[in-house]
């Protein structure tokens, strides 16, 4: 309905800056300890040293072991230990934290620890993982005479595991009998549940103060809930607050896609089979739905007699992934685009013209994803065509490539266009029951008991539509509940679903309200799924959108810079554009340059976004918008470099290596 | 050692590390986790405060470099008119920063808008130190311009209005 309320975390930041940390009790820098980490510097491996220097009462070492309830921290059913205590499964893992009276204290007694390690073997280094995901429908033809030309195509996107120079904190203090933690979060209650399990301190006593955040790549997901569990157990021990500071980090899966396909005389797909192998590091979390959302994206939208999709989940001795704004959608989205314009390639015409002639004009309708018109997706493809000069600008760099030796012609335009879809799947959701409850007062005023409340600007919006619902000569009636005890679990803040599909919930539940107030004996209640489930489909399309991205290598450095992105984005219905184009251009801004491409002064991105005027469901901007630019980022490189760009992220010295191998 | 100091129209007189950089001054004696980051000299630009009047990444100002000058973060900024000249320079130009590097490029749009800076060169170059890739260089440097003439205009109607 609105999705540009997924923008709204953006769209006035100085009402998240302003938020001042008003319930933080008054306590002095000097009445307190501060804590610094030691990460392990490789993983698989066995601690078989870890000495510690003599320590006085002013400093607090806390390792595995000091965790009163439990070292054991976890996500949506799958478990990790908080701090390592016999084996470190990945570089980075958090092995002491030590605690002093302030930060260079720490750091200068940080110094003298002594970790000593030992390599492990692969076979004793495990994980939980879940078994393939397979769908599909049709029986592959046999090719033995062969009747179908056989094609395979491969996408690959490298692990990107770094920290993002943004420092945090995460403090525990007591106050009677409560814990009090203030970290920043993309779920409370993720806090309040890891503080549990560590210290043993019952939930409803533990109160999380929520910090300012902007979590780009879900970075305050997991690793906030670690922090605050270690910093409220030094709490316990020492008696006084506690406080962590920690480099935000983010990682990336590794994940590659194999797809074979056989194409007829017309070189139009058949058969496809399509494999989509994701490395989620030493931990693999809620991998399940990492699969279905993973397999959503990669179903093409043209139609097969045949097809088989895989999803395999695995693991390495590196840092888990979070689900880094997407998890897998946008990659699968990526792998399929990118798919269609090589066997465009193979076809010889451009990618353009060939989704014209083999997609049909409905999708078929899946387990996943229902079978939708391609009309509006179409439409926008046609618009970026027309802004980008697509078609002319992929033929002079196809045909001009063949001219230039070795290096080749170095520029490369791509295309990609899909659907969007928002939130969790419909398994997932039905799992979690993450839930919110409106309520209808005596009073004549409306309560909302969520969870969510961690975008200011979006709550004010949500207040505005559902008093226009129930109280709309009081907009002040609407009011969002402080978080307390008895706060309901509205799930993470991730994939924009607490402004998107949130958004539609709350929407819904106003208008079943606005009824019920009517006919029942107040107060009314009323408690809804904080997810829209769509059975009997995973997902529901909402929101179209076609992307085009130029790039060009230089020809000296190889340093790969863009051009220009051209974009086309169709909404339900737009309230707010600036805000939605905001989103839209940071999205995409962020996909390039962490991929590796140079942005240049002249380069732009031009955007058009239209609006359907309908109530459909809302899409996730960030996930549509970092899906294709994805894909036309990968399509636009392959064009400008051939198979030696073979993976993204990608370096100037990675092309300058690969055209150095041909020399 | 003592060093005395403005901050956020504060006068000070703090006594500590003589090399202890800026950004943890603020973090740690003024307790200003929020705006002001620390990335350890790794330039990520979200650390930037105005030093009489000039933005400079605060972790690569030691402490006795501040002895007697001004400095002003984004906690107090925000409220200044400066600061309102360029939120209607965003507004007007329809290019907001995301929140994370909000502050850091609103304080650098600031020093660039103060001095009249309007080369696209030179405001690329001041922005650079923000790593941040919410914006791209010609929502910046539109910004800028908008920010001059706004300003400009203000401080045209100032004197009439009094």
């Amino acid at each position: 309905m609105i999705p540009q309320l997924a923008v709204a975390l953006h769209s006035h930041p100085r009402d998240d800056i302003l938020r001042i940390m008003a319930d933080r009790k008054n306590f002095s820098r000097y009445n307190m300890r501060c804590g610094i980490l030691l990460h392990a510097e490789k993983g698989m491996a066995r601690i078989s040293e870890l000495r510690l220097p003599d320590l006085d009462s002013r400093y607090l070492a806390i390792t595995g072991s000091d965790l009163p309830a439990g070292n054991s921290f976890s996500f949506m059913g799958r478990t990790m230990p908080i701090i390592a205590k016999e084996t470190i499964s990945y570089p980075g893992q958090i092995v002491l934290a030590l605690f002093a009276p302030d930060y260079e204290s720490a750091e200068l007694m940080m110094r003298q620890v002594h970790l000593s390690t030992e390599d492990i073997a692969q076979e004793e280094f495990d994980a939980e993982l879940p078994d393939s995901l397979e769908y599909s429908w049709g029986e592959m033809d046999d090719n033995s005479e062969g009747r179908y030309r056989e094609v395979s195509t491969e996408f690959s996107l490298t692990r990107i595991a770094r920290g993002n120079r943004r420092l945090y904190t995460a403090t525990a203090w007591m106050e009677g009998s409560n814990m009090h933690i203030e970290v920043p979060t993309q779920w409370t209650e993720l806090i309040k549940e890891s503080v549990e399990r560590a210290t043993g301190y019952p939930r409803r006593s533990i109160i999380v103060h929520l910090l300012p955040f902007t979590a780009k790549h879900d970075e305050f997901l997991l690793e906030p809930a670690l922090l605050a569990a270690i910093a409220a157990a030094a709490t316990i021990r020492s008696g006084v607050p506690c406080e962590i500071r920690e480099e935000t980090f983010f990682s990336r899966p590794t994940v590659d896609v194999r797809r074979k396909v056989l194409l007829d005389d017309e070189s139009k797909p058949v058969y496809e089979s399509a494999e989509m192998i994701v490395d989620q590091g030493a931990y693999a979390f809620v991998p399940e739905e990492y699969q279905r959302q993973a397999m959503t994206g990669l179903i093409p939208p043209y139609p097969l007699k045949g097809f088989r999709g895989t999803v395999r989940i695995a693991h390495s001795p590196s840092r888990p992934a979070s689900f880094c704004g997407s998890l897998g959608y946008s990659e699968a989205l990526a792998s399929t685009e990118y798919h269609i314009s090589r066997l465009a390639e193979i076809a010889g015409t451009t990618p353009n013209l060939y989704r014209e002639a083999v997609e049909k004009e409905k999708r078929k309708f899946t387990d996943y994803i229902p079978g939708f018109d391609l009309d509006s997706q179409k439409e926008c493809l046609k618009s970026v065509t027309k802004a980008a000069s697509y078609d002319r600008k992929w033929s002079a760099n196809t045909f001009q490539k063949s001219e230039f030796g070795l290096l080749g012609y170095l520029k490369g335009i791509g295309i990609a266009s899909g659907a969007g879809i928002a939130g969790f799947s419909t398994t997932l959701s039905k799992e979690a029951g993450f839930s919110a409850m409106m309520t209808f007062t005596q009073k004549r005023n409306v309560t909302v008991n969520t969870s969510a409340l961690s975008h200011q600007s979006t709550m004010k919006i949500w207040k505005k539509r559902i008093a226009e619902r129930l109280v709309p000569d009081r907009p002040e009636g609407v009011m969002f509940l402080e978080p307390g005890p008895d706060t309901l679990d509205t799930g993470p803040d991730t994939l924009s679903r607490i402004v998107s599909s949130f958004t539609l919930q709350l929407e819904s539940a106003a208008k079943k309200l606005a009824v019920l107030k009517d006919t029942e004996k107040l107060p009314v209640s009323l408690r809804f799924d904080a997810e829209n489930t769509y059975y009997p489909c995973e997902f529901e399309n909402s929101g179209y959108g076609a992307v085009a991205c130029e790039i060009m290598i230089d020809k000296a450095s190889m340093i790969p810079s863009v051009v220009g992105v051209w974009a086309s984005f169709l909404f339900p219905s737009v309230l707010d554009r600036v805000s939605l184009e905001n989103s839209i251009r940071r999205t995409i801004m962020m996909t390039l340059q962490e991929n590796g491409m140079h942005i240049p002064l002249s380069f732009h991105i031009h955007i058009e976004i239209s609006e359907e005027g309908t109530d459909d469901t809302i899409s996730s901007v960030h996930q549509i918008a970092r899906g294709l630019t994805l894909g036309a980022l990968a399509d636009a490189l392959h064009q400008a470099a051939g198979d030696k760009a073979a993976s993204l992220p990608i370096s100037a010295e990675e092309i300058n290596t690969a055209f150095g191998e041909e020399i | 050692m003592k060093i005395d100091c403005t901050i956020d129209g504060k006068t000070l007189t703090l006594s500590l590390n003589s090399d202890k950089p800026l950004s943890l001054i603020l973090r740690e004696n003024m307790g200003d986790d929020g705006a002001v980051n620390h990335c350890n000299g790794e330039m990520c630009g979200l650390c930037t405060v105005l030093v009489d009047g000039k933005a400079m990444l605060s972790c690569m100002v030691p402490a006795f470099e501040i002895r007697g000058k001004t400095v002003t973060t984004f906690d107090s900024f925000r409220r200044t008119r400066n600061m309102k000249d360029i939120e209607k320079a965003y507004e007007s130009v329809g290019r907001y920063p995301c929140t994370e590097c909000y502050a850091s490029r609103s304080l650098i749009f600031e020093s660039l808008i103060d001095e009249g800076i309007t080369d696209p060169g030179e405001i690329l170059k001041e922005l650079s130190i923000v790593r941040c890739p919410c914006m791209d260089p010609e929502d910046e440097i539109m910004i800028v311009r908008r920010g001059i003439e706004i300003r400009r205009k203000r401080n045209v109607q100032r004197p009439q209005l009094a």
